[in-house]
Parts: C-alpha cells; sequence; structure tokens
C-alpha cells in the first residue's frame, strides 16, 4: 500500500513536448511509472518518447485510462491546463510549475471544490512511492521502499529528509510534496488523513516551514488524538529574519504570526514529536518507531 | 511588490476610482507648483516611502514631525516637502533605521462627513479572496479583525461569482450613511473587487474611504501585486521599472535568485528555498552565524552559481563559505563544482569552503572538487558541514598549509568538533 500513487497509476503529461517534461518524464519511464501518453494542443496524433500524444486531456483519458495527470506547462497557461483537467475529471492533477499568479489557483481551488479532482501543487517537486510510481521531478536513487510518510512543502527538503530516512535504515511508503505556494491543493491534513489509513506507513514526518498556516490547521486536526501513529515535524526557518520572504512565496512571518517558534508548539501540544534540528531527522524517526 | 501611495492612487483613478485630487514631486519647488495647480484651500503633504503608519511615524533625529501633514499654503507645502526629502521617516513597521523620502505627494485636504475602510486580502487558509469592511477608517483593519472582530465584517468573495450582494447589502444597511453614500459605498466595493481581478493584487486596501458630499473618495491606498503575474501587467511593470530607476524598489530576487543579507560571518550557498533555511537552522544550532540567505532555483546553470558565488565572496565579513546543495531533477551536482572551479580559478578562493553535495552527480562532484580545488572540506551530511562550518568561523587558524592532506586536515577538524 501507499497514498495517491502506486504501481497501478496511469500517468499522462500535460504539456509533454518541453524540454523539462521530456527531460522528467524519460526518467519517469525508466523509473517504471506507467507513463501512457501526453497531451499537447495542436500535436495531437504524433507521438512523443515513445508514448501517444493528445490535443486534449479528455481524449487522452478516453484512449489511454489515464488516472493521474502532470503538468509542466509554463506558468502562463498552468492555470488553463489544471482546469482542463479538472474539467475532463481527473482523478489526481500534479501541477510542477512554478511562480504561478496566485489568483489563478484562487479560481483553480473554486473550480476543484465540487470537483472529481484532487489537485498536488503547483511548485511542488511531485510525489514518489519508491520501486512503484514516481510523478515529478525527485531524484530517484534517494528514496527507497519503507514504511515512513513523507508530506513536505519544500523539495529540497523532502531530499533531505527522503534521504535521511533511507540511511537511517527505514525507507518510504510515500513522500509527497505539497507545494511552496501560498494557495495550493492538497494540504497537510489531507495527506494526514491518508497515511493514517495507509496500513503500510508506520509513521509520518511532516516536512513544515514558516509562514501559512498549514502546520496549525495540521496540528488542529491532530489536536483530538485520535490518530493512529506517531507524527513528527520538523519546521524550516526558526532563524529567518521577520518580514523577509524566505525564498518560497509562502515563507515569510508577518507580523508575529507564522513564526517557528508558534508552529513547533501548536504542533507539540496536539501530541506531534518536534523535531529541531534538519540534521536529525533520520534519527528522531528511528527512535519515535523504536518506542 | 508594494506599490507607493502615489502609484496606488493613480491606478485607482485610472479605474474610476474617486481620489483627491494630487501629485507627486521630488523637489519642494516641485512640491509647491503641484500645490498651486491643486483647487482648494489647504494640502496634505505625505512622504512617500513602503510602509504604513507614517501619519503616527516621525523623522530620524526628529520626534516632533510626522510623515503626514497639513498645510495652509503653498510656501508652507514646500517647507514641509523640504523637512521630508532626503530624510529617513520611521514607523512602526519600518525598524530603528526608517525608510529614506525620495518622494513627497501633495494632495487636496479633504473634509469627510464619515471615515470608513475596505479591504481585499488573500485569505490563504480558506484558498480565497476575502472583503473586510469597517465602519471605522484609519485603522489597521486586519489588526482590527483580531482584536475587535465585531468591528470588522468579513465576506468572502468568489473569482467567478463575486460576493454575497444579499450579505453585502445587510452589511452597508449596518453603517446607516444614507441612501445615496452606501450606493456610492456599494459601487467602490465592486470597483475594487474588479481591480484586484484585473490588475492581479494581492493586496488591496483603501483606508480611510472618506464621505464626502455623500460621495465615497479613497482617501489613502495600499496595494500590493503579485510578483508572479507581471507577465501579463504591462502598466505594473512599468510603475516597478520607474520605482527602479529611483531605487525604490523593493524585490527579493535578485539575478534569478534570492538573495538576504544577514549578519553573520559564514557565507551560505543552497539550492531550493527549504534546504537554505535548514541550513541556516543547523548553522545556527551549532553556534554559527549566517552572513546571508542565498537560494538558487533549481534550473540554474554555471554562469548563475558562479555570480551566486562572487557575490558571497565579495563581502568582506566572511570568514567561511558553506555549499549545501541536494541535486535533484535538473540541478545536478556537477554544476555547482563546475562553478567552485571557475571561481576559484579567475580569483583563487581565500576562505576555507565547506561543500555538503548529495543527489544527483554528488559522485563526480566531489571528485572534481577534491583533484580542482586544494584545501575544500568536503562534508557527508548536513550535520558535518554545519558543524565544520561553525568551527571554522569561530576559529580561522585552522586553514590548512599546502603540504597538509586534505585527509588528515578534515579528519583533525572533525575530530575536533565531535569532541
Amino acid at each position: 500500500m501507499s497514498i495517491l500513487v502506486d504501481k497501478s497509476t496511469r500517468v499522462i503529461c500535460q504539456g509533454i513536448t518541453g524540454s523539462q517534461a521530456s527531460f522528467y518524464i524519460e526518467r519517469a519511464i525508466s523509473f517504471g511509472t506507467q507513463m501512457v501518453g501526453g497531451v499537447r494542443p495542436g500535436k495531437g496524433g504524433t507521438s512523443h518518447l515513445g508514448l501517444p500524444v493528445f490535443d486534449d486531456v479528455s481524449t487522452a483519458m478516453a484512449q489511454t485510462g489515464a488516472t493521474a495527470s502532470v503538468i509542466f506547462v509554463p506558468k502562463e497557461n498552468a492555470a488553463n491546463a489544471i482546469i482542463e483537467a479538472i474539467d475532463a475529471e481527473m482523478p489526481l492533477i500534479i501541477c510542477i510549475t512554478e511562480h504561478m499568479p496566485v489568483l489563478d489557483m484562487v479560481k483553480v481551488s473554486e473550480l476543484l471544490k465540487n470537483s472529481r479532482s484532487r489537485l498536488l501543487g503547483p511548485n511542488t517537486p511531485g510525489v514518489i512511492t519508491p520501486e512503484q510510481c514516481r510523478i515529478g521531478i525527485m531524484p530517484a536513487e534517494i528514496f527507497k521502499r519503507g514504511n515512513i510518510g513523507i508530506i513536505s512543502r519544500s523539495s529540497t527538503l523532502t531530499y533531505e529528509a527522503a534521504w535521511q530516512t533511507t540511511d537511517a535504515g527505514l525507507g518510504q511508503s510515500t513522500c509527497v510534496g505539497i507545494g511552496g505556494d501560498p494557495i495550493h491543493g492538497l494540504g497537510f491534513v489531507e495527506c494526514l488523513q491518508m497515511f493514517d489509513e495507509d496500513e503500510e506507513t508506520r509513521a509520518v514526518v511532516v516536512i513544515g516551514e514558516i509562514g501559512g498556516s498549514e502546520e496549525e490547521r495540521a496540528s488542529a486536526y491532530l489536536a483530538n488524538g485520535n490518530y493512529s501513529k506517531p507524527v513528527l515535524a520538523y519546521i524550516a526557518g526558526q532563524h529567518a529574519p521577520l518580514d523577509t520572504r524566505m525564498g518560497h512565496a509562502s515563507a515569510i512571518i508577518k507580523s508575529g504570526s507564522g513564526d517557528a517558534v508558534s508552529k513547533k508548539k501548536a504542533l507539540s501540544s496536539a501530541g506531534v514529536k518536534v523535531i529541531e534540528s534538519p540534521v536529525e531527522i533520520g534519527l528522531c524517526v528511528r527512535k519515535a518507531l523504536a518506542e | 511588490m508594494d506599490l507607493h501611495e502615489y502609484q496606488a492612487k493613480r491606478l485607482l483613478k485610472d479605474n474610476s476610482i474617486r481620489v483627491p485630487e494630487g501629485d507627486v514631486a521630488d523637489s519642494p519647488e516641485r512640491a509647491e507648483q503641484v500645490a498651486n495647480q491643486i483647487p482648494g484651500k489647504s494640502w496634505m503633504v505625505k512622504a512617500q516611502i513602503l510602509s504604513g503608519g507614517r501619519g503616527q511615524g516621525h523623522f530620524k533625529g526628529d520626534e516632533m514631525k510626522s510623515g503626514v501633514r497639513p498645510a495652509a499654503t503653498p510656501e508652507h507645502v514646500s517647507t514641509h516637502a523640504r523637512s521630508m526629502l532626503g530624510r529617513s521617516l520611521i514607523t512602526a513597521q519600518t525598524g530603528q533605521d526608517g525608510l529614506p523620502v525620495r518622494e513627497v505627494y501633495i494632495e487636496q485636504a479633504m473634509d469627510p462627513s464619515q471615515e470608513l475602510s475596505l479591504s481585499l486580502v488573500l485569505d490563504e487558509a480558506n484558498k480565497t479572496l476575502m472583503l473586510l469592511l469597517s465602519a471605522h477608517g484609519g485603522v489597521a483593519m486586519e489588526e482590527m479583525a483580531k482584536k475587535q472582530p465585531l468591528s470588522v465584517t468579513k465576506l468572502p468573495v468568489s473569482i467567478l461569482h463575486g460576493v454575497d450582494q444579499q450579505l453585502l447589502a445587510d452589511t452597508i444597511d449596518g453603517y446607516q450613511l444614507g441612501k445615496k453614500a452606501s450606493a456610492s459605498f456599494k459601487t467602490l466595493i465592486g470597483q475594487a473587487i474588479d481591480l484586484v481581478k484585473i490588475k492581479d493584487l494581492t493586496l488591496l486596501e483603501i483606508n480611510p474611504v472618506g464621505i464626502v458630499n455623500d460621495e465615497c473618495i479613497a482617501l489613502d491606498a495600499k496595494v500590493t501585486v503579485d510578483d508572479n503575474s507581471l507577465f501579463r501587467q504591462a502598466e505594473i511593470r512599468a510603475i516597478d521599472e520607474q520605482s527602479d530607476r529611483i531605487g525604490t524598489r523593493r524585490r527579493a530576487s535578485k539575478d534569478g535568485f534570492n538573495f538576504i543579507q544577514m549578519n553573520g560571518d559564514i557565507a551560505c550557498m543552497t539550492v531550493g528555498a527549504g534546504l537554505s533555511m535548514a541550513t541556516l537552522d543547523s548553522l545556527v544550532q551549532f553556534s554559527g552565524n549566517p552572513a546571508n540567505f542565498l537560494d538558487l532555483p533549481p534550473d540554474s546553470k554555471v554562469n548563475r552559481v558562479t555570480s551566486a558565488l562572487e557575490l558571497l565572496l565579495s563581502n568582506p565579513q566572511i570568514k567561511c563559505l558553506l555549499i549545501n546543495v541536494f541535486g535533484g531533477g535538473i540541478m545536478r551536482c556537477d554544476t555547482v563544482s563546475d562553478a567552485i572551479q571557475v571561481v576559484n580559478r579567475l580569483n583563487p578562493i581565500k576562505v576555507p569552503m565547506v561543500v555538503r553535495l548529495a543527489g544527483t552527480n554528488a559522485k563526480l562532484a566531489n571528485r572534481r572538487l577534491k583533484e580542482g580545488v586544494p584545501g575544500i572540506v568536503l562534508a557527508s551530511n548536513l550535520s558535518e558541514a554545519a558543524k565544520i562550518a561553525a568551527h571554522l568561523a569561530a576559529t580561522p587558524q585552522d586553514v590548512p598549509s599546502a603540504s597538509e592532506s586534505d585527509e588528515g586536515w578534515l579528519k583533525k577538524i572533525i575530530h575536533k568538533v565531535s569532541h
């Protein structure tokens, strides 16, 4: 078991003919992800990287039975690409695109509410279930099949956390990047719910950061004490200067809210084991499992 | 990207929202000229800095003078402008150094019968635009919403369907403005929502909204534009370029990477925002003092990494350089090692360097660095890298002699820091 994706996930790529998309899709294929096609308006009927290319998402779904779409469309058109996938009722949409206008995401979020789709991202490295399915841009070699679920707002910290759990001999069930933008699809709460129900996952690592309210909402969700597995969390940006945007659009401490101290406090009062240092993620998870 | 008041008011005016007549000036002479062109018997002189609370603020070295002042004659306007321009205004939001005033805004003084306020903000938790309304003007709305929640009404705004008209009408009715002023306020709200959508604003606060002869007029305006939307906002791009020319632009990004100067002595370079923050966290954990935050985007090529390195090394404060890169996707570790070698060859790096490379092509990159850059410390994980960098910055005499082998030098340091 795993969450979101596994070996049965059939994936298409929107914007497949772009250079970045081609680079990652080739790697996804060699990893063993079931890539079944691509979408590029005007190029329907051709093929790319050995995959059939379609003009639109609904045709691609009908022809290939795709259950997930990964979007590598430039920011100017990324919202339209997501909306097209929502309209086609694509079950899982993963938008890798960075720097999307935030009001585009407000609109997308409204459309998602009454839809049959779930969205990861934008600005996400994607999702990986080791040895089964890799969608996005994560470096496959640092992951190992195992029992730790990882949810993260940052791509590079996902890699760091994954590598540390691999190095600690544990491995991962699924690693999910929810994306670094202020308004995004699935959040910590939804992923925590899925990991709670996943039999293979024995502990969950949440990699948060300053700014936004993902960590506070996760704390509120976990506070009732009904969660069935240990949850650990590291919050990046403990020493970030006030009112300065730290790279991610959402990583900013505004006038006394969103700072690491208050997030850590909220999480720890909800029963989460807070990892103080980013160098101790693997170690802390191993300890938590031994307890 | 934040707009100055005069830029924001111009944007409002161009989109049919009433503002007092006014213009910007960069000299006392120009300020007096502007006042002479504006009808009315009195004027307001307002320092243009990107900060709220200017009226309650004061100038550096002069506790008595505020950033917003009334003037009864054009000569008065000129005097105020002279005492503002070129000096720093300190407000509750600027910190103790304040912000330099390069321009003043001169506008017609208004005498509203009542003041209200409205704000459109992004509600990240609910993934929606939120309209904040209050029957009071001139107070910070988000703060007031927290302290006195009953005095601020929050109404969600759908991008597709707008705001619930019934809820909006009920709220405005509660303010008892009279029929004509209520209608004017409602029109203003509609125009504000349109403006946010058309111009990709992430914040539009009109506060206070003055009521003059039963008509709403925007007495002050705060506007933030979404940086990510500039590709489709030509007018805002022009404003941004203008701000850049006069040196008042405030943006995080520089040469395609995020750079934030800090006060310490360990220069840091990382790929990705999260790992950058984590690198600073680990340095501080081991009592190191980061000199900066620098986050390179993952699609960086050698030349961008090179210019980032050159920027870091130009800081005379630094005692150590820490590079922490987790290669993944299109970011390959050999891009980083190539850049280090280029910089070192052009201008040999004089501070000790601690490099931790992991992920894509890390082995290859480490081998190149070991062969090409004598004295470089190659750490195998973040913990080791942070420990060694903090130690080197604290005890700079530890730099290895040319005769000492890299291995021995590293072992010695690791031995030292682990005891």
